[in-house]
């Protein structure tokens, strides 16, 4: 019995050395990814004025819209603290929030307001980051939204948030009649608060950002003849690049802001030419009897994507800008059209065509693979977000055209408010700051 | 014993010797008497006298003398030969039986012969007579003697015989312990040795228990880390910018009721944002109620601190 009971004392020690030297060890290689759970509670207010914007309500729509998040109902919040001291995680947890956002807007004086915010973390029950201020005026309440839904976005996902960017693009009204009217207009990256740059009774194409997001550039017609100007957006000034026989279109501003290349069709059919901006010095850069077009600059400013049917089909084709070496880059689908690169040149997106839709896809230019984006049929102008997580671009529904994004992954796809007329030609702003 | 057997020659021996030493005594006495009262036997004057005698009784006495004498030789021859079948049955006997007393018999003959001597030398015919007389009583009471002696011997030899009886008893019951003895150490060997058995077949039961156990135990944790790897994993959701191969070390203290009481990052994958959704995961997997069932010491073991390797394989970048 003695002996019986030492055997097992000696077993049992063993057993403990055994287990601590071998510490159980648990490797998890496999995520659910779903959609972070967050709980942007409605800001707490000490005015009396009613205020224009429910700027919670505006970060939770910029958070879910990016596909990455799910918000907590505010139906089923137990209670609505404002301040670190009101909240009581176990409440969050109960809801299965991971975080929790909460704000308070203070009207300082006139129209001026101070909105504060802090994100917490209900699994840790610690604050995720540190309480900000920011101080806005009653028109830039939406500003400060955005604001506080990059800086929650950037936390939690590690990605600089474009909730504060914007988009150009372009609206036809009266499409049917005689006497079409074009806009070309800036609105927030989620469609709110458009405002109209130009009119024109003529058409307007292919508007696009420099890189510092301080000027535009687009192709106006003017006399049944396409023209390209460049604009700065504050003031509205405009000046017209010049203009040669023929095609002038698709300008695109180079990353350094130096560049812009066009397409021109002065020597004979369409070609990708070069302009500098500052000595008006315009450089070919594509020499064949086939159509070249669509120019999207590289990210780094070293090459040129572009469109071309050399190979008899429109296909996407890379130009070396030095050694002016042309390569070409798709071979799914029956056509490729409009590319466009993610900011870390990884991706491009483009139009493909299958059979007779025109179809949003992205091609992993590092493992050559191809993914159809969108299925809908008259999906065109791809553009995509600065932080390369995006792609907006002019589709079809019910007979109208209008603006729909789609995530590179594909996964989130979401549509913009409906305008007046037709939207088309999309332009993604780089960051403002 | 035989020695006692009617038809065995132990009563004539007894008797023989009876007799010997009878005579031997009387010869004794005799010459312990002439000692006494005459201190010269020795002397010439015992032949003298004789001579005295003849010269005296020549002629009357002579024939008688001689008859007499004659008579008694024949007498004396008688005896002599009947002492001499006697004594070859003695001799026979002694041989046979024990050679101690053929010295005996050799010691008595020549007493014999002093006593023959002496009685031929002697003229007292009383003398002879009470001798015989003595003799008589002498055997009598040698008899009486030997009887006693036979009796005390036999008293002797029963006792002998009880004695060896109770030796041998003794002996048996000694040899009868030493077998109880035997046989009982010989149980307490068995005893030994089927205890031993037991304890070597407990200590195997006891081995192959614990083994039984440990695999169980084994079994066990393995359920449970898979069960905690699946509740993890759901709760786990990665940041857009993770990537492959990212790895992310946490220990995780549970509860005895399965809930998470601690959660540490022990070595960090570098990005901040990766680490926190490693530790958010940990902490949002829920209580492991299984682990509340556990026994408390493969929990202490086993559970107590885990750690956990958030290590993606299936993202796409």
């Amino acid at each position: 019995m003695m002996l019986r009971k030492w055997c097992l004392v000696l077993l049992t020690c063993l057993l403990f050395t055994s287990a601590a030297r071998a510490q159980l060890v648990i490797e998890v290689t496999s995520g659910a990814d779903k959609l972070l759970p967050i709980a942007i509670v409605p800001f707490g207010y000490n005015g009396t004025d009613p205020l224009p914007q429910d700027v919670a309500q505006i970060v939770q729509d910029d958070l879910v819209r990016s596909g990455l998040f799910k918000a907590i109902p505010r139906s089923s919040m137990l209670s609505q603290p404002s301040k670190l001291s009101d909240v009581y995680y176990r409440d969050w947890r109960l809801l299965k929030a991971d975080y929790v956002l909460i704000g308070s807007i203070k009207n300082i004086s006139g129209d001026r307001y101070r909105v504060g915010f802090q994100l917490l973390n209900v699994l840790t029950q610690k604050p995720a980051d540190d309480y900000t201020t920011i101080d806005v005026t009653k028109n830039h309440l939406r500003d400060a939204a955005h604001y506080i839904s990059d800086a929650v976005f950037k936390k939690l996902t590690g990605i600089r948030g474009d909730f504060s960017t914007r988009i150009l693009y372009v609206t036809e009204q009266n499409a049917e009649s005689k006497h079409p009217l074009y806009k070309l207009q800036v609105a927030d990256a989620d469609g709110y608060r458009p405002q109209v740059i130009v009119e024109s009774d003529e058409p307007i194409l292919s508007p696009a950002w420099s890189r510092n997001g301080r000027d535009i550039a687009y192709v106006m017609f003017k006399n049944m003849r396409p023209r390209i100007f460049i604009q700065e957006l504050a003031t509205g000034k405009r000046k017209q690049i010049m203009s040669f026989k023929g095609l002038n279109g698709s300008p695109a501003f180079s990353p350094d802001g130096k560049k812009l290349a066009l397409v021109l069709s002065k020597d004979g059919n369409a070609e990708i030419y070069t302009l500098d901006l500052a000595t008006q010095k315009l450089e070919r850069m594509t020499h064949n009897y086939a159509i070249d077009t669509e120019p999207a600059w590289g990210p780094k400013g070293n090459s040129i994507y572009f469109t071309s049917d050399r190979g008899g089909n429109p296909q996407i084709y890379r130009l070396d800008i030095k050694t002016k070496k042309v390569e070409r880059i798709t071979f799914e689908g029956d056509s490729n059209y409009r590319a466009r690169l993610t900011p870390d040149g990884r991706f491009l997106v483009c139009i493909e065509k299958v059979g007779g839709d025109f179809h949003i896809a992205v091609q992993d230019l590092k493992t050559g693979r191809v993914k159809i984006l969108t299925h809908t049929d008259l999906d065109e102008s791809p553009t995509i977000s600065p932080n390369g997580t995006m792609v907006m671009y002019a589709t079809t529904e019910n007979g109208k055209e209008i603006l729909a994004v789609v995530s590179v992954d594909g996964l989130v796809k979401y549509k913009l408010p409906s305008t007046d007329g037709e939207v088309r030609e999309p332009a993604w702003s780089p960051y403002f700051n | 014993m035989s020695f006692f057997k009617k038809d065995g020659y132990g009563v004539p021996i007894v008797l023989a010797v009876g007799l010997h030493l009878a005579i031997l005594l009387i010869g004794v006495l005799t010459i312990n008497f002439n000692d006494d009262s005459l201190p010269t036997p020795k002397r010439p004057p015992i032949v003298h006298a004789t001579v005295v005698d003849i010269s005296k009784t020549i002629i009357g006495k002579r024939e008688a003398e001689k008859k007499k004498e004659a008579e008694q030789q024949a007498e004396l021859a008688k005896q002599k030969e009947l002492a001499a079948k006697k004594k070859a049955q003695e001799l026979a006997e002694r041989k046979a039986f024990e050679a101690q007393k053929k010295q005996l018999a050799q010691a008595k003959k020549a007493q014999e012969m002093a006593v023959r001597k002496a009685e031929a030398a002697a003229k007292a015919k009383e003398e002879a007579a009470a001798a015989q007389k003595k003799k008589e009583q002498e055997i009598a009471r040698q008899k009486q003697l030997a009887d006693q002696r036979a009796k005390e011997k036999a008293a002797e030899e029963k006792k002998r015989l009880e004695e060896a009886k109770k030796k041998a008893q003794a002996e048996e019951e000694a040899k009868r312990q030493q077998e109880i003895e035997r046989q009982k150490q010989e149980i307490a060997r068995k005893a030994e040795q089927e205890r031993l058995a037991q304890e070597a077949a407990r200590q195997a039961e006891a081995k192959a228990e614990a083994e039984k156990k440990a695999a169980q135990e084994a079994q066990l944790v393995q359920s449970i880390s898979g069960l905690i790897n699946n509740r993890i994993a759901q709760a786990w959701i990665r940041p857009p910018n993770a990537r492959n191969n990212m790895k992310t070390k946490l220990q995780i203290s549970f509860l005895p009721t399965g809930e998470v009481q601690n959660v540490q990052v022990v070595e960090s994958s570098g990005d901040a944002l990766f680490d926190q959704r490693a530790v958010n995961a940990a902490r949002n997997m829920g209580v492991i109620r299984e682990l509340s069932k556990v026994d408390p010491y493969v929990f202490e073991r086993n559970f107590r601190n885990v750690v956990i390797i958030f290590n993606p394989q299936d993202l796409r970048n």
